[in-house]
This record gives structure tokens, sequence and C-alpha cells, in this order.
């Protein structure tokens, strides 16, 4: 069970580090920082069990193997990509949860459509996330307007091919 | 070597089966389609792993049910993220759109809108006398566990 303990530690400790460097100071660009932190700590943890293989106790099998190697490079690789798609759910106002949580406040008295207006406007929901993408370099403002970056082009066309694929809208 | 490959290749399975029904399902049900593709990739897995060796299987079986939750969350992003939307907005625009052009397509409104329309679907909501209650706790305990883990990150 090596690979799965190793690999799951090697998480936890990225995931400490990331937390208190959130601590210490915000990065700006949090998502690049993340998969630097997470990066970062797969090519160390693989190349501590390459270099100095006496560190870790690899019971599973009696040598390190290229296919538990890619086994825990799978497994880190997964977790440290599933939480970092999970965490703009953490850090930014998703609507859902704005809406789920105003509900709940109300509790018993209920929530009505102008209640749940004057909460979830086009500050909160739509600005935020307008300045997001000029800050990770999907868009550009000129001239009043806002143009797509390379990057946003990719980020479209992977997004809308999928919306093609299941015969499905825009979505949003 | 093919061993360690089985959690992708097993998740390609599990796109295909996803795209497939939704695509052919008489009623669009988006989550439906992604748990139908989800079982349909483990149970490929399961099938072929039962031949091989335990404990690898275990990990095998870990690193496809986050593949899969990774897929949930590429499938949730084109379906409801707002940059997504927006960016999608822009691709499709002549030469980019002011950002009133961009609240004119796609506004608050709009987003709340939709997520109420999916939250009452799923019973999430429910909508009484012109007013919203909480329904299944589900997404509300996600909305704890966000704001525990938000407050854990900022202090």
């Amino acid at each position: 069970m090596s690979v799965l303990a190793y690999g799951i530690l090697l998480f936890i400790v990225a995931f400490l580090i990331h937390l208190v460097i959130w601590r210490l100071h915000l990065p700006k660009k949090r998502t690049n920082a993340l998969f630097l932190i997470f990066s970062f700590f797969l090519v160390l943890g693989i190349s501590v069990i390459i270099l100095r293989p006496g560190l870790i106790k690899w019971s599973l099998y009696p040598g390190i193997s290229f296919f538990e190697i890619f086994q825990l490079f799978l497994l880190y690789t997964v977790l440290s990509v599933s939480y970092v798609l999970s965490y703009p759910a953490i850090e930014a106002d998703s609507p859902t949860l704005i809406i789920i949580r105003a509900v709940f406040e109300t509790g018993v008295a209920g929530l009505n459509k102008t209640g749940l207006k004057q909460i979830a406007n086009n500050d909160l929901l739509i600005l935020p996330r307008i300045k997001d993408m000029l800050t990770d370099n999907m868009v550009y403002l000129k001239d009043g307007k806002y143009r797509l970056k390379p990057k946003g082009m990719i980020m479209a066309k992977l997004f809308l091919f999928y919306r093609n694929i299941i015969k499905g809208g825009k979505g949003g | 070597m093919v061993e360690a490959l089985l959690p992708i290749i097993c998740l390609l399975i599990n796109v295909l089966a996803q795209v497939l029904n939704f695509r052919m399902a008489a009623k669009k049900r988006l989550l439906n389609s992604i748990f139908f593709g989800f079982f349909v990739g483990l149970f490929s897995l399961v099938t072929i792993e039962f031949q091989l060796d335990l404990a690898s299987a275990f990990i095998n079986i870990i690193s496809y049910v986050l593949l899969g939750y990774c897929y949930f969350h590429f499938v949730g992003l084109s379906e409801t993220a707002r940059r997504i939307r927006m960016l999608i907005e822009l691709y499709q625009s002549e030469d980019g759109l002011t950002l009133n052009e961009i609240l004119s397509r796609y506004n608050a409104e709009a987003i709340v809108e939709n997520r109420l329309n999916r939250l009452i679907n799923n019973g999430q909501l429910i909508f009484r006398e012109e007013k919203y209650f909480i329904g299944k706790p589900a997404v509300l305990l996600i909305a704890g566990a966000a704001t525990l883990l938000k407050r854990l990150l900022h202090g």
C-alpha cells in the first residue's frame, strides 16, 4: 500500500505548504501558484524515490518499478487536480452557494425573488469574474471593448467543442 | 504497464458513455448522464481489475474515482461557469464586447434564474407561495464545507 500512502502523504504536505503560504501572503495569481506548489511536490516526491530509495520503506514490491512510479504520479496528479478544480468554489462567490446560503439564513420565513435579486447582482456575480479574466490573461480591454487573448481563445474553443459534442447550449 | 493506464482508459469509456447517454436520452438530464458514464467506467475497471493484483486494483479505483471527479468538474464548468460563458460570448462576437454588451447577453438575473431552475429541479430548493425554502441538504452541506475551507485558508 506504499503508493497510496506515499501519494496521500505528498498531497497533505503540499496542501499544508499551500495553507501556510496563503496565510502569510495571498498570491495574486492563485491558480498558477497552486499548480506551482503541487507540481513542485510531485517532482520532489518522485525524485526522492529515484535518488534516495532507502528513505522510503517500499513494502509492496521488492524493488521500485516504473509501474509503481506511474501509479504514484497518476494518483498524486488527480488528487492535486481535483483540489485545484474545487478551489474556485472555495475562493470565489459561487452563485449557487450564495443562493443556498441566503435562503438558509431566512429559515422558515423563506426568501422571495426580490430579496434574492438584491443579494445576487452584477456587481457580485459578473464584474469580479471579468476582473479575474483580466488578471488571468484570458481577456484584454482596449477602446472600451473586451477581447480574447490566446489563453482565453483556447479555453473558449475547448468548452465550445464539448458543448457542441453534447449538443448543449452556451451554458452558464 | 497497461494496468497503470487502466484508470485513464476507463475514464475515456466514462466520457464516451456520458456523451452518448446525454445525446440519446429523450429527457436531457446532465447530472444523470454524468452518473451513468461514471458507473459504466467503474464497472469496466472493476471487471478488468478483478483478475489482477488486489492492492494495485485499489489504487487504480481511487485514481479512477478522482479522474471521474475531475471530469464532473469539467462538465460542470462547461455548464455553469460564468467565465466560460463570457469567454464563449466574446469568442462568438465579431470584434469583442463592451461591458454593456456582455451584460445584455449574460447578467446576474440570468445567472440566478438558471440556478434557481436547477436547484428546484434537483430538489435542493422548494418554491412555495412565491418564496424559496431549503429542500434536500446536499448543496447546503457543500456550502458549509466551502465556508469552512475558506476560513481555514484565509483565517
